[in-house]
């Protein structure tokens, strides 16, 4: 299975950054949208609860991007061209590195940029850090399969949407209570957050992977 | 010794494609899927590959005397068709190095045979029609596969590349099943067999 994560992740990255649409779509939504709130907001925003809810929509949409990968394939046909080769399983699993790979990317971009624009002080850098990673890795975990669902049937936006909002929730609302603390000066351990995370995203991506031969090969 | 048996298969979508089609194709064997635009000849092909599931009657899979199921099916065909396309963005290089992980002086052959060889470094969203049609066939023979299923194979391509098709196709014909959808005459004409979705006959 080795070799086939490995071609498979290989021919992603270098299909991305060929085409450059993913890096181009995050990257420039990431940036936009946090200095276009630190302007609109005009320093004004002083709740770190505020703060941490505005930084995860931001990583949230952001990230939302990052399904393209799977739209591709079935967009240009070649979702059955790579399943003469490999199996479900490991396109899955190399789908889910590049979502991860992405979705780090984000969350590293838009948690420090976010912190620059909005003049933001951070009393927990490494609470703030194991979030930013660990909800990342839990929304990708998620958004892989709703792509990969929202991709065969055929629809981009509306699906997606509605399936990603309600599993994407728990998570949702634990990084942004336990980002919002990372903001406070006083004491508090996020170590209960991040085993939730940490357990969601193992399940959710044993559900997933196990799922995935079935959505996949159903075009 | 690769075989294919099909039962009873009936497909509809808002309309009857077909119905009640059952043949057996194995190693050796090749089996041309003819019939006019609409009656089905691709949606068999899909059955047969199982891409898609019929609506009644049901394909298995030998593997000599082992069933396969219809899930790893996949990793026993070569499809050669237009809902099939290699990644546009790569070479032909690394769409090779990606299906098989290097390419093998089988696959330089193969590549010479279909001239595609003084291309195989350009990306293939640069390629015409004709050379993307060489290029699926290249992919799905490099494979080697026990079953070989075509959808209008030769379509988008010149005459010399159908001649070279052809002989591909009489060369692998002894160790492969091959089955063939299409409305061209010397398509259908080098299989041994033919079914007519018009009228049902398994000739």
């Amino acid at each position: 299975m080795l070799p086939a994560l490995l071609r498979n992740i290989v021919k992603d990255v270098r299909i991305e950054f060929r085409s450059r649409i993913v890096i181009s779509l995050i990257v420039s939504f990431c940036v936009i949208v946090t200095v276009s709130i630190g302007f609109a907001s005009g320093g004004m925003i002083e709740s770190p609860m505020v703060h941490s809810v505005l930084l995860w929509v931001i990583i949230f949409f952001s990230g939302m991007n990052s399904s393209h990968i799977f739209y591709r394939e079935i967009e240009e046909n070649t979702a059955l061209f790579n399943l003469m080769y490999y199996s479900p399983e490991s396109i899955f699993v190399a789908k889910l590195f590049v979502n991860c790979s992405i979705m780090f990317a984000v969350s590293i971009i838009v948690g420090v940029l976010y912190l620059f624009v909005m003049d933001v002080v951070v009393y927990h850098p490494l609470s703030y850090a194991s979030m930013l990673l660990s909800g990342s890795l839990s929304l990708a975990v998620c958004t892989t399969i709703i792509a990969a669902i929202a991709a065969v049937a055929q629809a981009r936006g509306g699906l997606f949407a509605i399936l990603s909002f309600p599993i994407t929730l728990p998570v949702i609302t634990v990084v942004i209570k336990t980002t919002a603390q990372s903001f406070l000066a006083v004491i508090f351990s996020p170590f209960s957050a991040i085993l939730f995370l940490l357990a969601f995203s193992s399940l959710l991506g044993v559900v997933s992977y196990i799922l995935f031969p079935y959505i996949w090969r159903e075009f | 010794m690769f075989t294919i048996k099909a039962h009873n298969i009936s497909k509809r979508y808002t309309y009857r494609l077909f119905s009640n089609i059952s043949f057996t194709v194995s190693t050796g064997q090749s089996i041309a899927i003819v019939g006019p635009n609409g009656s089905g000849k691709s949606t068999l092909l899909k059955i047969i590959g199982s891409i898609v599931f019929p609506d009644t009657g049901s394909v298995e899979y030998f593997n000599h005397q082992d069933a396969i199921p219809a899930g790893n099916v996949f990793h026993y065909t070569g499809i050669v068709a237009p809902y099939i396309q290699c990644y546009n963005q790569l070479t032909l290089t690394e769409n090779i190095n990606f299906a098989f992980g290097a390419v093998t002086q089988d696959a330089i052959t193969l590549i010479k045979r279909l001239d595609l060889y003084q291309h195989k470094d350009r990306m293939l969203h640069t390629y015409s029609t004709g050379m993307l049609q060489r290029a699926k066939i290249a992919m799905a023979l490099l494979k080697k596969p026990p079953v070989l299923l075509l959808d209008e194979p030769g379509s988008n391509m010149d005459e010399y590349g159908r001649t070279i098709l052809f002989e591909i196709i009489k060369e692998i014909s002894s160790h492969t099943a091959i089955v063939v959808a299409t409305n061209d005459s010397r398509e259908a004409n080098i299989c041994q067999r033919s079914i007519n979705l018009a009228t049902s006959v398994v000739a």
